[in-house]
C-alpha cells in the first residue's frame, strides 16, 4: 500500500528526514512519533506528493509520486488521500455541507449529496448540515473535517497532531472516529502526533526520532 | 458545488467593504453609461433637427445664436432681416430651397413659428388632422404640443409676446386648423403658422403699445427673422455663405459648424465628469484589490486545504479571479441599469431634458466599452492575489496551522 526506499529530504545541507525503508500495508494503522521539529509535517508532507524527496521512492497505493506532475498530482491527492490539518482549515464561508461537497469536487469527482449528508451522518453531524463552521464546537469541526477527509473514500487518511488540544476524552473519541472512519473506506491510517495518550492504540510506530520503524 | 458557487460565498462574506467597493463601480459605470447616452441622443437630436439644413441666413450677430433661434428653436435671434433680401436669395442659382421662418411669440413655452408650408414637408412630417393653415391666426400644431396642451382641431389659443412665456397676451387668438403626426424632430414641439399671422400679430400689438412708428403690413418692409437655405450642390459652401457675409447686411452660419462648436464647449464639461467616473472605477477596482490582498493573510489557510482535496494551482487561482470577476461584472451590469435608469428619470432633475428620457432604454454598442473596462479592472485587481495563491506553499502553510 505504501513504500518509502531510501528517502532522504534536505533543505540546503540540513538533513530534515531520513526514511531508510517504511512499508505500510493496506488498512493498518500506522503513528508517526517523535517530537517538534522531528520531521512529521516533513514526512507528511511527502506522503501527500506537496514535497519531493531529495533522494528515494514513494509509492502509494500503488503509484509512484516521482511519475506524477502538476494537476495530475493534485488529482491523485484529492482522490486517494484524505487529510485532516491539526488546524481543520474548514472553508468558513461555506455550510458544512458544502464543505463535504467542495472535497467531492475539488477531488474531481461529481459531487454527490446523498453520499456527503451519510458521510457527515457517520462521524454523527446530521442536524449540523446547514450550520456555518464557526457556530461549531472544537469537537464538531473536528467531526466536519474528518467527514471531508474521507468523503471521497480515499486508500490513505492522514491526521497531524489530531489530539493536540483535546482532553483524554475527546481525545480518546477523536482516536475512535478515526479509526473507525478509516475501516469504512477500508484505508490506511497515519497519524502524526507526539502525544503520548495515544501510543497504545497503534500497532505500527515510525518513530522519526530514532529513525527507525517499529 | 463549484467555484461560482465557492466565490459566490467568499463575496456574501466579505458584506461591508464588498458592498462599498461595488457601489463605487456602479457608481462610475453609471455617470459613464448616463454621459454617453445623454451625449448620443443630444447629438443624433442635433443632427436630426439641423438635417437638410446647409445654412441660416438672419440678421447679425453671434452666428451660434443665430443657428440655435432657427435650427434648434432655443434662444432668442439675433433680429430681423427685409422680407425681400431673403427672397432675393431665393432666387439665386445656388440655393435649392429657401424658407423663411419669422419668430417672437408662443404658446405656453412652445415657439409659434410664422412660415411657409415647405418646413413641413422639410422636417418629413405629415397631418395627423385637420389641414394647413390658409388664413391668418389659423395655426398647425406639432405633436408634443397637442400631447402637452390637449388642443385639437377647431381649438383656440392665446399667443403671448416674448419665445420664454411672461409677456402680454395678443388680442387676436389663433385657431388649430391641424395636428401633425410625431416625427422625433424639433417641429413636434412647434407651432407653425402663415408669416402673415406673425406680422398681423406685431401690427396689432404696436398699435396696442402705442408704437406703430413703422407698419408692418407694407409689403416692402415685410420682415422676417431668418430663412433657411438647402444648398443645390455642396460645393456652394465654399462660395455663398461668405458672399453674404461679406456683401449684403444679413449673416450667414452654418448649422453644422456651429454645432460643432456647441459640442466642443459644453464636450469639455462631459470630459471632466467622465474623468472623474473612470476614477471611481478605477477606485473601485483599487478597492477589490486591497480587499482581496488583505484577503489572502486568511484565505491563505483555505487555499492549502483547497490544494491539499486536490485542486490545482490553476483553479485556485481561478476560484480568486472568478471573485473579482463577479464582483466587476455584477457592478458593471447594476451601474448600467443604473445609467439607463437615471436618464428615464432626468425629466424629475431637468424639466427641459425631459424629451432625451425616450432613449433611457436604447442600449449603445459602446456600453460594451464601459463593461470590457470594469471587467479589466476586476481581473487587473485579482492579478497579484491569483499570483499569491498560485505561489502559495502548501506544506508549509498547512504545517503552520
Amino acid at each position: 500500500m505504501l513504500v518509502l526506499e531510501g528517502i532522504e529530504r534536505r533543505y540546503g545541507a540540513t538533513l530534515a528526514l531520513r526514511i531508510d525503508h517504511w512499508e505500510a500495508r493496506a488498512g493498518e494503522r500506522w503513528l508517526i512519533a517523535g517530537p517538534s521539529g522531528s520531521g512529521k509535517s516533513t514526512a507528511l508532507a511527502l506522503l501527500t506528493g506537496l514535497l519531493r524527496p531529495t533522494s528515494g521512492t514513494i509509492v502509494v497505493s500503488g503509484q509512484d509520486l516521482a511519475g506524477l506532475d502538476g494537476s495530475a498530482l493534485d488529482r491523485w491527492r484529492g482522490r486517494t488521500i484524505g487529510f485532516v490539518p491539526q488546524r481543520l482549515h474548514l472553508v468558513a464561508s461555506l455550510s458544512v455541507l458544502d464543505n463535504v461537497l467542495l472535497a467531492q469536487y475539488l477531488a474531481g469527482n461529481p459531487t454527490d449529496v446523498h453520499r456527503a449528508r451519510a458521510t457527515l451522518t457517520s462521524v454523527g453531524l446530521l442536524e449540523f448540515v446547514d450550520r456555518q463552521p464557526s457556530t461549531l464546537s472544537q469537537g464538531q469541526a473536528q467531526r466536519v473535517a474528518v467527514a471531508r477527509a474521507v468523503v471521497n473514500g480515499p486508500s490513505l487518511l492522514i491526521a497531524d497532531e489530531p489530539t493536540a488540544s483535546l482532553d483524554d476524552e475527546q481525545a480518546a473519541r477523536t482516536l475512535e472516529l478515526l479509526t473507525t472512519q478509516a475501516e469504512r473506506s477500508n484505508a490506511t491510517l497515519v497519524v502524526a502526533s507526539h502525544d503520548g495518550r495515544i501510543r497504545h492504540a497503534f500497532a505500527h510506530r515510525l518513530n522519526l526520532a530514532r529513525g527507525s520503524v517499529q | 458545488m463549484n467555484l461560482f458557487r465557492l466565490s459566490a460565498s467568499y463575496i456574501r462574506q466579505s458584506g461591508l467593504a464588498t458592498a462599498l467597493n461595488l457601489l463605487l463601480l456602479i457608481l462610475g459605470v453609471g455617470t459613464i453609461s448616463l454621459l454617453l447616452i445623454l451625449g448620443h441622443e443630444l447629438e443624433s437630436r442635433l443632427t436630426r433637427d439641423a438635417q437638410g439644413i446647409d445654412l441660416v441666413v438672419g440678421a447679425k450677430g453671434s452666428p451660434l445664436q443665430l443657428i440655435l433661434a432657427g435650427v434648434f428653436h432655443v434662444d432668442t435671434p439675433t433680429g430681423n432681416i427685409p422680407l425681400d433680401e431673403a427672397l432675393r436669395l431665393r432666387n439665386d442659382p445656388r440655393v435649392a430651397q429657401l424658407i423663411p421662418i419669422s419668430l417672437g411669440d408662443s404658446f405656453s413655452g412652445f415657439r409659434i413659428v410664422g412660415t411657409e408650408p415647405e418646413l413641413i414637408a422639410h422636417y418629413g412630417a405629415v397631418l395627423a388632422a385637420g389641414r394647413l393653415w390658409s388664413a391668418p391666426f389659423d395655426a398647425v400644431i406639432g405633436a408634443d404640443v397637442a400631447a402637452k396642451s390637449g388642443l385639437v382641431v377647431n381649438g383656440t389659443f392665446a399667443g403671448v409676446h416674448g419665445l420664454g412665456g411672461g409677456g402680454g397676451e395678443h388680442a387676436e387668438p389663433y385657431r388649430v386648423v391641424g395636428i401633425l403626426r410625431p416625427t422625433g424632430r424639433v417641429v413636434d414641439r412647434l407651432v407653425l403658422t402663415g408669416l402673415a399671422s406673425v406680422w398681423e400679430a406685431h401690427a396689432h400689438h404696436e398699435k396696442e403699445n402705442h408704437d406703430a412708428a413703422r407698419a408692418h403690413t407694407d409689403d416692402d418692409e415685410r420682415e422676417v427673422t431668418l430663412a433657411l437655405i438647402q444648398y443645390r450642390s455642396p460645393l456652394v459652401a465654399v462660395s455663398l455663405p461668405r458672399e453674404i457675409n461679406a456683401q449684403t447686411n444679413l449673416q450667414a452660419a452654418s448649422p453644422a459648424f456651429e454645432a460643432a462648436r456647441l459640442f466642443s464647449v459644453f464636450g469639455f464639461g462631459v470630459d471632466i465628469l467622465r474623468a472623474f467616473a473612470l476614477l471611481l472605477i478605477l477606485a473601485a477596482g483599487l478597492g477589490i484589490f486591497v480587499a482581496l490582498y488583505r484577503a489572502m493573510d486568511e484565505r491563505q489557510y483555505d487555499i492549502a486545504i483547497m490544494r491539499m482535496l486536490g485542486a490545482s494551482r490553476a483553479r485556485v487561482c481561478g476560484a480568486l479571479l472568478l471573485e473579482s470577476l463577479l464582483l466587476a461584472a455584477a457592478g458593471a451590469l447594476l451601474g448600467l441599469l443604473l445609467g439607463h435608469f437615471a436618464v428615464s428619470q432626468i425629466g424629475v432633475i431637468a424639466p427641459d431634458a425631459a424629451p432625451l428620457a425616450t432613449a433611457a432604454w436604447r442600449w449603445l454598442p459602446q456600453e460594451a466599452w464601459i463593461v470590457a473596462l470594469a471587467i479589466a479592472s476586476g481581473i487587473l485587481a485579482a492579478l497579484i492575489p491569483a499570483w499569491r495563491a498560485y505561489r502559495i506553499d502548501v506544506a508549509a502553510v498547512l504545517a503552520k496551522g
